[in-house]
This record gives C-alpha cells, structure tokens and sequence, in this order.
C-alpha cells in the first residue's frame, strides 16, 4: 500500500500545494485506487528532504513530484511517458521544470505576496495545521516565496543573478519619503503592480497555451506527465478563490483554452470537488447533499496527528539550522552508501579535514583573542593583585614607597608606613578611611 | 532660495566671475580612457579581459559569447557587482563620441543587454527567443544547470576554497578573502536552497537534476549545429556554452566534478562547445588540455 | 595644623621657629583678614612656609592614596617611583618635595579617571637630619561608565549638511591601570553608520605616553561629490606622545552603493581593497584658539606609508600632507590676519617583495586627495576643485592650497566677543599623476609633471567677505564669494555660502 502524504486540502481542490496536486494526479492516472492512500498530514518533516509530497511505500520515503515519479517508475517499470519518443521527452521535462518554476512563481505571486489573498490563506492552513505550527508555517512559506520570486516583479534589484550575490544598499532608500498624496501614490503604485502582475501571468499562460494547442492533453489524446504538471499549477490558479483574483481573472478573461483544459481534465485526474472539513474529519466517504462524494472520490486516509512530536521536531530543527548545524552533509552523505567507492571516502575525508581546519582556525582566533586579554592582564598585575595574598596586604596597608631597593624592604617600608600613618592621622588605610577632622589636615594643594 | 531682482549692472559684473577660466584638469591615470569600442565590464581575470579570452563567470560568458556571435567589437574590462547599476554583472559602458568631445556615457545593465546586442551587431539568423521551447529550456539552464554550478562551486568544500575563493573571493588579505567567500557560499546556499523548499541540499539530487537537464537539452540539439534548427548560434546556445564552456575547463577537484562528468556523456554537447569555441574564442584554453581534473591536489 | 599631635622634632614646628617672629606675626595679621578665603590663605602660608624653608633637607618617607579603590596598586606606585628615588638623593629638599608631589596629583589627574586630586602634607620626624615627611593624595575616581548620546552637524555646503546621533559608552580604568574602554556608535546621513571599540592603556604609568587600539566598521556617503559610498573595516594600533602619534592601519575598504549616473571612474574603482599602512602624525598648535586664531601659529604633518615592502594589501604608496597657519593682531585695534599654507603628495609605490613584487599602480579614488568647500577652499563647493568626470569629482595625487584672511571685529560688539567681519582670498590647485597606467611609466617624470601643473597658470582661487561667529564648539561662517580664477569643470559658488565646522584652513 502506497500512502502519499501531502499538504491538506483547499479551496475544493484536494491539496493547497501544485506539487502535491500534481503528484496526486499522477497517481490517480497511473495506481489503481486501491493500492494507494491519500494522508493529509501536512508534514513535510516525514520526508528526508523535508517537503511535500512524499510517498511511503513500506520503509521507503520518496519525496517531490519526481522523485515519486522517478521511485514509481522504477517499482512499476512502466509510467505515464512510456509513448512519448525522445525528443517530446526532454520537451516533456523541460516545459515541466517551466511549469515548476514560472508557475511555482506566479502561484507565490498570487497566492503569498498579493495583500489580501495571504489572509485567506493563513485561514486555509488554520484548518489544516495544529495549533503552534498554524501561525508559524505560513509565515516561513511567505518568505520562502517572496525569496524565490526577489526579481520578478523588479521593485529591488538584487545581485543574485552572477552567483557572488551580495545585496547592495540602495541610495535611494534614504530619498524616499511619505509624499503629500500618499493615497492616490497607493493606488497608482496598486495599478502599476496590478499591470506587473498581468505582465508575468501572461508570459506564462500564453507559453502553455501555445504548448498546449488544440489537442485533449499535451501530447496528443494521452496524459503525460507533463499534464499532471499543468493541471496541478492551473488548477490552483483557477480554482482558489482569492479576494484579489488577478490571476483567475487574467485565466478566465483571456485564456479560455486553458480553464476549458483544466476544467475538463479535473475530475479525472484530481476528483471532483473535496470538502475540506468532512476530509480533516475523517468522513471523506460521506456523501454531500447534491450526491457527491466528500472526498471528491480520492482514496482519502485520516491524518494520525502526532502534533506534539512533530511540532517539536520541526522547531528543533529551524533551531539547529539558525545556529548552523545542517542536516545537509548528513543526507549528502547517506544517499551515495552505493556509490562508496574509496574516492568518495577519499572526499569526504578531505571535507571534513577542510572543515576541522576551519573550525580549529576559528578556535584558533578566540583562544588568541582570550590570550591576549588574559596576557594583558597578567602583565598589568591586576590578576597578581586579584590572587596573591600579599598584594591584599599591600591593598589593605596603603600606598607607600620605601628607601629599600628590593621588594621585602619596599613592604618593611610599608609596613612603617602603615604603622606611622594610623599614629599621626589616626588612619587605617584606604580601605577602612573615616572621615577626619580638619587637625589632620596640614596643607591642601589644588 | 528667494530669488531678488538684481539690477542689470550688477548681474553682469556678477556675469564677468570667475575672471579666467583654464581648461579642465586632466583625469588621473587610473581613469578609464574611452574609446568609441564599448567595454564590458565582467568578472574576468586581468590577463584574460586582455587576451578577450572567456570570463570565469557563466552569465558574464553568456554575454561575451552573444556579443561576439553579433560581431559586436568590445573589450572586457574585469570588475566586480559593486560596479554594476543593478548589483550584477556584467554591464556595458559605450561612448559614441570620442572622450575629448564628450563625457557622456551609455550605461547598459545586463537586463537590456540583448536588445543593445541586437541593435549594434550585424543581423544573424536566429530563432526567436520568446518561443515557448526556448522559454522552457531556458529553464533548465538558469535553474537546474545554474543551481548545479553553484553548489559545486561554492559549497563542495574544496572546490569553494580552491576554485570560488580563488576567482570570486580573491583579496591580497586571507582574512577578507575568507570572509568574502563565506559571504559568497551563504548567498549560493540561499540561491540554491530556493529550488529545494524543505531546507535540505542534497547533492545527489541537485546533481541528478542538472545531468537530466543536460540530458534533455542534448537531445533537443540532436545532430543539429545550432539549437533549434537555427542558422547561426543564438542567445541559447550563448547560455548553454556559458555552461558547458566553464564545466568542461574548470580545474574541478576529484570527487567533486559530478558536473563536469555529467557533460562529458553528452558528445553532441561537447561538440557544441568546441564549434562555439573555434568559431569566437580561439586564444581559449581547449578541455583537453586541462584533463588531468583536479589532481594537483 | 597647632593642634597636630606634636613630636618636638615637628617639621612644620621648625618652620615656625625658623620664621622671624615680626615676620610671623605681621603674616598672621594677614592672614586674618584673609580668614574667610581659607583656601587663598593655606596656599598663601604653604608658599610661605615653603619660600622660608626651601632649602630644608627632607625626604618623602610614604605617601598614603586615598580613594583609588579600582586603581592597582602597582600601578599607583609606579606613578610614586620617581618621587620616592628622587627623595632619597642628597639634597633633596622641601622645596623638591612639593614639586614632585604636585607633579604627582598632575599625573594622577592627566589618567582622565580622577577628579582633581587634594594634596596633604604631614612630617613624621626627623631620620639623618633631614624632614620626613608623610604625605597624602586624595583622590576620587570618576564613574567607571559613562554613557553619553546625542546629535551632531556634520557637512558644510549650503543645502548639503547633514546630521548624526550617536551613543557612546565608556569603560574607565578598566584594570585598574588607568585603561579605558569606549565603544561608540553614531548612525547619520553623511556618515551613516560608525561602530568603533576603543581601548586606551597609558604605557609603564605615564600619561604622556598612551598606546590605543581600536577596531571599526563605518559607512560614509560619498553621494554628493562622487556618486559612491564607502564601506571600511578596520583596526588600528598605535602610540601617542605628546604632539606626536604613530602607529599601524589595516583597513578593508569597499566601494558600493554607486548612484546610478556614477562616473566610468567610480565604476572601475568600485569594489573592495585593502589598505595597510604606517602612519604618523605631528601637530604643534600655539594658536590662542583653534577656531578664530587671533595669534600664534600651527603646525600639523601627517604620513603614510601603505602597502610597501611586507606591508601587504592592494595598495602601496607613500601620502603627505603638511598644513601651516599664522595668526597676527594689528595693533590693539583688534583687528588680526591669519594666513594659511597647506600641500600634499600621494607617491606611488611598488608593492611586494622580491618576485612577489609589482610596479607601482596609480592610485585609487578613495586614496586620492578631494579639495575645495567652505571650510576649505572658500568659494568653491565641497570637493569642487581637481578633476572630474561628469558629477564626479574623482581627486588628485597632488594638492596645495593657501589662503589669506583679515578679521575686524564688529562696531559696537567689540573685539572681546567672539564675532568678527572677515575678508579673505584663498586659491588652490589638485591635480592628478598622469602617464601612469597598470604597471608602467615613471612615477617621478609623473609627480615631477603634476607639480609643473600646479604652477601652470594661475592657482584656481576665490575671495570674498562675510561674518564669523566662534561658538564654542563650532565655527560658522556665512560670506559673500565670487571665485576669481577657475578649471572648466571645476564647482565655483558664486554668492552666498555657508560653513560650520571644526577645522577651518
């Protein structure tokens, strides 16, 4: 039994996540339903590479679109691609890392970075999280795509592009002040987004339409890969149903080809529609009023919700991560157990040489930093005076200054001092001073 | 400032300041001296930049390789991001007039840098770049190929140290070049961590899904000379030898030149290099004569 | 001091016998007149005391500090050290004593961890003939930390100026020997961002001789004159004594942030580079004030010597400046002149030793000298003279610079305030080395050609006339100027100009 674990259900689709749809829609169209199982566990810990989708097939993880498509493959010997000859094959894996990419952008774009459509989907992920992960998973999901979107809609250039990256400070952000029209500034700024974001929208949507053609799916009459891919990404822009709609509406208003694909294919590869809170429920086989299936028919599983461990899990590992201890070695390093010939060891060695020497040099500078500190105060006495019994002495006695030459002399002289000093003023040393009168007093400079 | 109305006396005795005027100061030597041949400003070694030899840098190449393609006569001037307008290289400088005529100057930043190629080359026939399948393709380049670059440039730890801190990171003080390349590996790591949202780099699979984007884009050249069946090379197959070009030449340490195997399966590929090569950059060093890969360590 | 406990062989009872008695009680008189001005009168009797018995052997037996409860006490006495060798010597005498002692607290003061210490004098007996005397400094340590904020002008050209807060925290006698250590951090406009640690250590207890080191990271604009900001990295060693200060520099610094209309100039220096270098700097000042000199004159000289020989980094040159300035008064009309001279010289140089070694390279736009502004050139713009390329003005390897100004003080305000009239003419030439490119031509054909230059026709110069006012902590300036004699290119102000600062040329 195949389980695939995927981000939960929404907007009627069943997974808020393209990757997730569109795996699901490669099961769909390639396992027969009952050899499988759909987990709405919104997990991404469970897979190696922490994301989601992953399937598990006994002991085996296997996360991503590829990677399941690439792990089913190589079970079944046989996949969706099989008729595709070569060259519709790199074309197949090429428009499917566009579809990745571009789509995966503009579905950030629209979904993420648009002022009010976030709201609704933190929402959406209130349904589907438990209680500490609901506030804190779609805020690292912002940023994770306004990072992969930084330069697609160019309101701050970045260097990114030539690999040495390093962001420069914008002169003008210092010019920049709140003008007088701030509102009309607002909208006029909405607009010029608003025409931005058609801008991007159109270059995808025209490309895959152009791609698609006027055939039933991408190569002809039979669903490749590359339409799971499609439908996975169209569907959420189609389908999600956002205060601020531009990308639907650039969809419906201007590329009719597209919604008539995906409206036609959906049910076949993604079920019909789901019911989001009869699926977190566990009731996805319960039929809805208008005689439908809750679960779209999709062979829906319940969540076992361990929310405790995998909170906790999670946190320790964004901890780890900000304070520098990667898991990436460690998968690296794992995943060649085959490929273990002595020139991987050789390597391996050689990092983490590489990396002691690093992390010995950085030891090094503190331990120097600490010496010098610690030499200094050595050579200014302070710690002699901390430690030595007889520097508490001298502390204690006073200040003076003897007619011998060596140091038992100076501290005879001291003590006389000491001693002759308590007979005239009537003082015990600094440390015990009182307040004196004015007969101890013979003469005042300055 | 309130301007007063000046009696017309005063405003020309005011007029007649400074009494004298010499010619301008002339620039100190290090000054860039302009000619009417634009400069590219890349990340490229002195000796290089000199000899018009390839930049190390695969988006600087990139450019280099189109504007030759476009018989666009230019010279390489080696820089670094600080310089650039957008935070990136390259960029060209151009002056139509010569220096004693003008200052002026034409900034292009790398993001209009076709259509300046296009407008100031010879007219090439080339496929149109806004097709659907040089839009995917280019795809894999910039993403896949790009992400596998990175990662073993910068986070295979000897290449980073050796290869990246020597080309990128390079400063006559260890403890700036040191904490540049640390700069640098933390911004490749971000770059390529984008691909990959779970947080996790794992080589093998960065690697896999470069030698499957090489594969793709091998079979799409096929026994063709140019991609997509095109006459002349066009700005694809600028961004594949880019690639292909930097890989096959780098001297990559043994065990950490996944890439550079990765390329070598695809014969048609090489080829493409080779033809690129011969045909725009013959001062340039040949992959065969680096073969002994990495081994002087 | 009568009600001291008396040993017969006191000290101060001696002095007294020593006195003619008429003398004595005339004094007394005095003194009792006096009665309410205690202090006047002590010191007056001391004086006295110390005219009348100057020659009296005496030798320093302790002295006891009072109140330097974080001070080490190895460090206390080897501020003593002197005092007592010079006190065992023959023919020490009273009058020795108090000089010495007096120098002591001077010291204990010039640490900047005291208030001003309180000298008390008692003789505990006689030993071999001679006084010994038993002495006491009371000190009081200022806070250990100090915490200070506020705002700074900074920026002299009209519409140019620009502002900075900053907050600094000091950690006195860090110790116990008198270090210190200040951390600063000041964010602006002009100077965006500075972060400084400092850490000061008088050397074997003398004030005079201060060892500091400090490390920091800046942010400065460089927008208004050539479309770049500078981003530096550095630490610093060095020593101070008396007018003199030297020490090392390591610095990395970064050219970025470029505007977007920056020169072909600014673009080829953008990036990072590393300067090391040995420097020294001399200032003698006997000027009656910095700000509105009326009298004395000044010297000042800086070097450096980056990057030659083993001293690594980017680059390598030898960089002089010396300034001069005289002050006068007319008579007693209150009236004064001043003048000023100043030059300086960037000379490249090879870097590298042996194989490693290079040609010398034309310098850098953030090693180049900037000149003109209202502090500076008057009726030019900030960095308005020299070089340019579009807005940018890009510096020179060789400058000099002179001016002549004469003050009238206000009818009616007078002399005394600090507020006069000024008319002054000041000119200027910086140029660049040309004939240098990466690693070939003669640097001395070069620098012997940019002097020539200097003195190619006239020097480009401005006068005017306008009112000073000295505040305390600035001077500001408003004149009327019209540049006489000018570069094409070069930035002249025509009319009214404005300059606050510190350091006026």
């Amino acid at each position: 039994m195949l389980e695939l674990h995927i981000w939960g259900p929404s907007f009627t689709l069943p997974s808020i996540s393209p990757q997730s749809l569109s795996t699901i829609a490669y099961l769909r169209l390639t396992q027969p339903p009952t050899t499988w199982t759909l987990i709405p566990s919104s997990n991404p810990l469970l897979s190696p590479s922490r994301e989601l989708p992953a399937l598990r097939d006994g002991a085996t993880w296997v996360s991503g679109f590829r990677g399941v498509i690439e792990y089913l493959y190589c079970k079944n010997d046989s996949g969706l691609d099989d008729a595709l000859d070569g060259a519709q094959r790199a074309e197949a894996f090429a428009f499917g890392r566009y579809i990745e990419s571009e789509g995966g952008r503009l579905l950030d774009l629209s979904m993420y970075l648009t002022d009010g459509n976030f709201d609704v989907l933190r929402g959406v992920f209130a349904k589907l999280l438990p209680v500490p992960a609901r506030y804190y998973f779609p805020g690292v999901l912002r940023r994770e795509a306004r990072r992969r979107c930084d330069g697609l809609i160019p309101v701050t250039s970045s260097a990114s592009a030539s690999g040495a990256a390093k962001p420069l400070p914008q002169p003008t952000a210092m010019t920049a002040t709140a003008l007088p029209g701030a509102k009309e500034q607002i909208s006029a700024k909405g607009a010029a987004e608003r025409i931005k974001q058609v801008a991007v929208a159109t270059g995808f949507l025209q490309t895959i339409q152009s791609l698609l053609g006027e055939g039933r799916f991408i190569f002809g009459d039979k669903p490749s890969s590359l339409d799971c891919l499609a439908v996975g990404y169209l569907s959420l822009g189609l389908y999600a149903e956002l205060p601020n709609g531009w990308l639907r509406e650039e969809m419906v208003a201007r590329h009719g080809r597209l919604c008539s694909y995906v409206n036609e294919v959906r049910g076949r590869m993604l079920g019909d529609g789901v019911d989001v809170t009869a699926v977190m429920s566990g009731q996805a086989t319960m039929t809805t009023p208008s005689g439908k299936l809750a679960g779209g028919g999709l062979p829906w599983e319940t969540v076992e919700r361990k929310d405790v461990p995998w909170v906790t899990g999670l946190l320790l590992n964004r901890a780890m991560e900000i304070v520098g201890i990667t898991c990436t070695e460690r998968y690296g390093d794992g995943g060649d157990r085959e490929e273990k010939t002595e020139q991987m060891e050789g390597r391996r060695i050689e990092a983490r040489r590489l990396q002691r020497w690093e992390t010995a040099r950085n030891v090094a500078a503190v331990v120097g930093c600490v010496g010098a500190f610690i030499g200094y105060c050595v050579w200014s006495g302070s710690i002699a005076m901390e430690f030595g019994g007889k520097g508490k002495y001298e502390v204690a006695g006073g200040m003076g200054g003897g007619e011998g030459d060596d140091d038992v002399e100076n501290k005879m002289g001291l003590l006389e001092g000491f001693g002759s000093a308590e007979s005239i003023l009537g003082l015990g040393g600094r440390g015990t001073f009182g307040p004196r009168g004015e007969d101890g007093r013979d003469e005042v400079i300055e | 400032m309130v301007s007063l109305p000046i009696p017309q006396f005063l405003k020309s005795l005011f007029d007649s300041f400074p009494l004298r005027t010499y010619p301008a100061n002339p620039l100190p030597s290090r000054c860039p001296k302009f000619g009417t041949t634009p400069s590219l400003y890349a990340f490229a070694t002195p000796e290089d930049a000199v000899a018009g030899n390839p930049s190390f840098n695969p988006s600087c190449l990139k450019w280099q390789a189109y504007l030759k393609f476009y018989g666009v006569e230019f010279k390489t001037v080696p820089s670094n991001n600080h310089a650039s307008p957008t935070g990136a290289l390259p960029f060209i400088i151009s002056q139509q007039k010569s220096m004693s005529e003008s200052m002026e100057v034409e900034v292009v930043p790398s993001d209009k840098l076709a259509s300046w190629i296009e407008e100031h080359g010879c007219s090439l026939d080339v496929i149109d770049t806004d097709s659907a399948q040089v839009k995917a393709f280019l795809v894999l380049v910039n993403n896949q190929l790009r992400d596998a670059w990175l990662y073993a440039l910068y986070l295979e730890p000897n290449n980073s140290q050796d290869l990246a801190g020597k080309l990128y990171c390079g400063s006559s003080v260890s403890a700036v070049s040191s904490f540049l390349l640390r700069q640098a590996k933390a911004a490749a790591r971000q770059q390529v961590l984008q691909a990959y949202p779970g947080g996790v780099l794992d080589p093998r699979r960065i690697y896999a899904d470069a030698g499957a984007a090489l594969e793709a884009i091998s079979t799409m050249l096929g026994k063709d000379t140019w991609f997509f069946g095109g006459g002349d090379p066009g700005l694809f197959d600028a961004s594949v030898f880019a690639y292909t070009h930097l890989i096959l030449n780098l001297r990559w340490h043994t065990g950490e030149n996944t890439l550079f195997r990765a390329v070598m399966e695809h014969d048609n590929l090489l080829g493409h290099e080779r033809r690129i090569r011969d045909a725009f950059f013959p001062e340039a060093n040949t992959p065969d004569a680096n073969k002994p890969l990495g081994s002087e360590s | 001091m009568a009600s001291s406990p008396s040993t017969g062989d006191d000290v101060l009872d001696r002095l007294k016998k020593n006195v003619d008695p008429t003398v004595l009680s005339e004094r007394e008189v005095a003194a009792l007149k006096r009665a309410a001005e205690h202090y006047e009168k002590a010191r007056n009797r001391l004086k006295n005391l110390v005219d009348d018995n100057s020659t009296l052997p005496a030798t320093i037996s302790h002295i006891n500090i009072d109140g330097a409860k974080n001070t080490r006490a190895s460090f206390l006495r080897k501020v003593l050290q002197e005092t007592f060798a010079k006190s065992r010597e023959p023919g020490f005498t009273l009058e020795d004593a108090l000089r010495e002692l007096r120098r002591d607290c001077r010291t204990f003061y010039k640490f900047g961890i005291f208030h001003p210490p309180g000298l008390y004098i008692d003789s505990t007996g006689r030993e071999n003939g001679k006084a010994n005397l038993k002495a006491e400094i009371s000190l009081r340590e200022l806070s250990r930390f100090t915490l200070k904020t506020g705002t700074d002008m900074e920026g002299t050209d009209t519409g140019g100026a620009g502002g900075s807060g900053y907050l600094s925290l000091t950690y006195r006698n860090m110790f116990g020997g008198a270090e210190s250590l200040n951390g600063y951090a000041s964010i602006g406009t002009r100077t965006r961002s500075v972060y400084e640690v400092n850490f000061q250590a008088p050397i074997n207890a003398n004030p005079d001789l201060i060892l500091e080191t400090s490390g920091y990271a800046s942010t400065r604009s460089h927008q208004h004159y050539s479309s770049h900001e500078e981003v530096l990295r550095g630490g610093k060693v060095g020593v101070k004594w008396g007018e003199h200060e030297t020490g090392y520099t390591g610095v990395w610094r970064q050219i970025t942030g470029l505007a977007e209309g920056a020169s072909p100039v600014v673009r080829g220096d953008a990036g990072d580079s590393v300067k090391s270098s040995l420097w020294h700097t001399f200032a003698r000042d006997r000027r009656d004030s910095h700000l509105l000199p009326t009298r004395g004159w000044m010297v000042k000289s800086e070097s450096e010597l980056a990057g030659w020989g083993g001293l690594g980094g980017d680059v390598a040159f030898w960089k002089s400046e010396m300034e001069t300035q005289v002050a006068a008064p007319l008579g007693a009309s209150g009236i004064s002149v001043s003048a000023g001279l100043r030059g300086g010289l960037l000379y490249p140089l090879s870097t590298g030793i042996g194989d490693n070694s290079k040609p010398p390279q034309p310098s850098r736009i953030n090693d180049r000298f900037q000149l003109g502004g209202p502090t500076d050139v008057r009726g030019f713009r900030e960095s308005g003279l020299g070089p340019r390329y579009g807005n940018d003005s890009v510096g020179g390897d060789v400058y000099m610079s002179g001016g002549a100004n004469i003050y009238f003080p206000l009818p009616k305000v007078g002399p005394k305030k600090p507020l006069r009239l000024q008319a002054f003419v000041n000119s200027g030439r910086l140029v660049g080395l040309q004939g240098l490119s990466e690693g070939d031509g003669n640097v001395n054909s070069s620098v012997v050609g940019a002097f020539k230059e200097l003195s190619n026709g006239m020097p480009s110069a401005a006068a005017g006339v306008g009112l000073v006012y000295a505040h305390p902590i600035a001077r500001f300036e408003l004149n009327f100027c019209l540049p006489l004699v000018k570069r094409s290119g070069e930035r002249g102000r025509k009319g009214l100009q404005l300059g606050i600062g510190i350091n006026f040329r």
